[in-house]
């Protein structure tokens, strides 16, 4: 399947939590998510070493990205602070500017051409539903993003 | 391969003059359209957009050409201008459509086997993304298009040119 091939089509498709940074949709499954929480709730380590979130005694590391997934460094917190874990059970905070879960109705599923992937293959699949369109994504491939950061 | 008098499509990406076959170029968007950036993927291919039920990527040559050449990328404009949509077949011999972001509107131009030339000095590279190339007598050499290896091609098979080209 790839640009200009029949999309995949999901009626009643799998949940999804939805964060946008920017002008960018990103789609993570929701297995994948913990819990949502405010981003007034993010803290600065000491030696300004990251940033962090105490959830139930737990200290999860929060990253920032751009809208194009390019992770950096700031003081800023944006709204809410998405909860991630992946398989290995790792879990990172997600800053964004909104996160909500969300239930695609007849969801297409494109894959993006060979043109198009970056070697991370962050995005390789883009969802469509009602003309709005969604890079979908998974936490192994975002924390993979942080530990290579400033590549292209 | 060129036969004699057969019809080309000239296309413009900023300074950029390219060419592809007649039947190459399905249709032409004129104006504003929406385009919706990817995260991660390279500068020159960095959006998609909606057409007729397909998602296609769109790629400008100009911002490629200078990439490569280590040049800085013209701003991406994500207004305006047109968008060739292209079709090809890939490897696997399927139909895929892509798009081309063009500074004006194409035009179409008869080409003629003795019109075939060297590539222009523009870019020393045109053979890894071109078939053959013709001289227009008001352009010059246009390079004619691999549609294939634009839209096929991973990013990292694309390398910087440096002083030492390997051959």
């Amino acid at each position: 399947m790839n640009a200009g091939a029949n999309p995949t089509t999901l009626n009643n498709g799998p949940d999804f939590v939805r964060l946008s940074i920017g002008k960018t949709r990103i789609l993570l499954h929701d297995d994948e998510i913990l819990s949502i929480e405010p981003g007034t709730n993010v803290k600065q380590t000491k030696k300004n070493a990251g940033r962090y979130i105490t959830i139930n005694s737990k200290v999860i590391p929060v990253y920032d990205f751009d809208e194009d997934l390019r992770p950096f460094s700031t003081t800023n917190n944006k709204s809410q602070i998405c909860i991630c874990q992946d398989n290995d059970k790792n879990k990172i905070g997600i800053s964004c500017d909104d996160a909500a879960k969300i239930t695609l109705a007849e969801m297409e599923l494109h894959e993006l051409p060979d043109c198009m992937l970056d070697a991370n293959l962050a995005i390789q699949v883009i969802a469509v539903s009602n003309n709005n369109i969604y890079c979908i994504s998974n936490i192994t491939k975002l924390l993979q993003l942080v530990k290579q950061p400033g590549e292209n | 391969m060129l036969e004699p008098a057969c019809k080309s499509w000239i296309l413009s990406s900023g300074n950029i003059h390219v060419a592809i076959g007649e039947f190459e170029l399905l249709y032409i968007i004129a104006g504003w359209q929406r385009y919706i950036l990817v995260p991660r993927s390279p500068i020159w291919c960095h959006h998609v957009f909606l057409w007729q039920g397909h998602l296609l990527p769109l790629f400008d040559i100009e911002v490629y050409i200078n990439t490569t050449m280590d040049r800085p990328a013209a701003p991406l404009s994500n207004t305006g201008d047109f968008t060739g949509v292209i079709a090809y077949e890939n490897q696997h011999g399927q139909i895929h459509y892509g798009g081309l972001k063009l500074s004006s509107p194409p035009v179409i131009k008869v080409v003629s086997d003795d019109a075939i030339c060297d590539y222009p000095d523009n870019y020393p590279e045109w053979s890894r993304i071109a078939l053959s190339c013709f001289e227009d007598p008001g352009i010059g050499p246009v390079p004619i298009l691999d549609i294939q290896q634009l839209f096929c091609a991973r990013p990292q098979a694309v390398a910087t040119i440096t002083d030492n080209t390997d051959i």
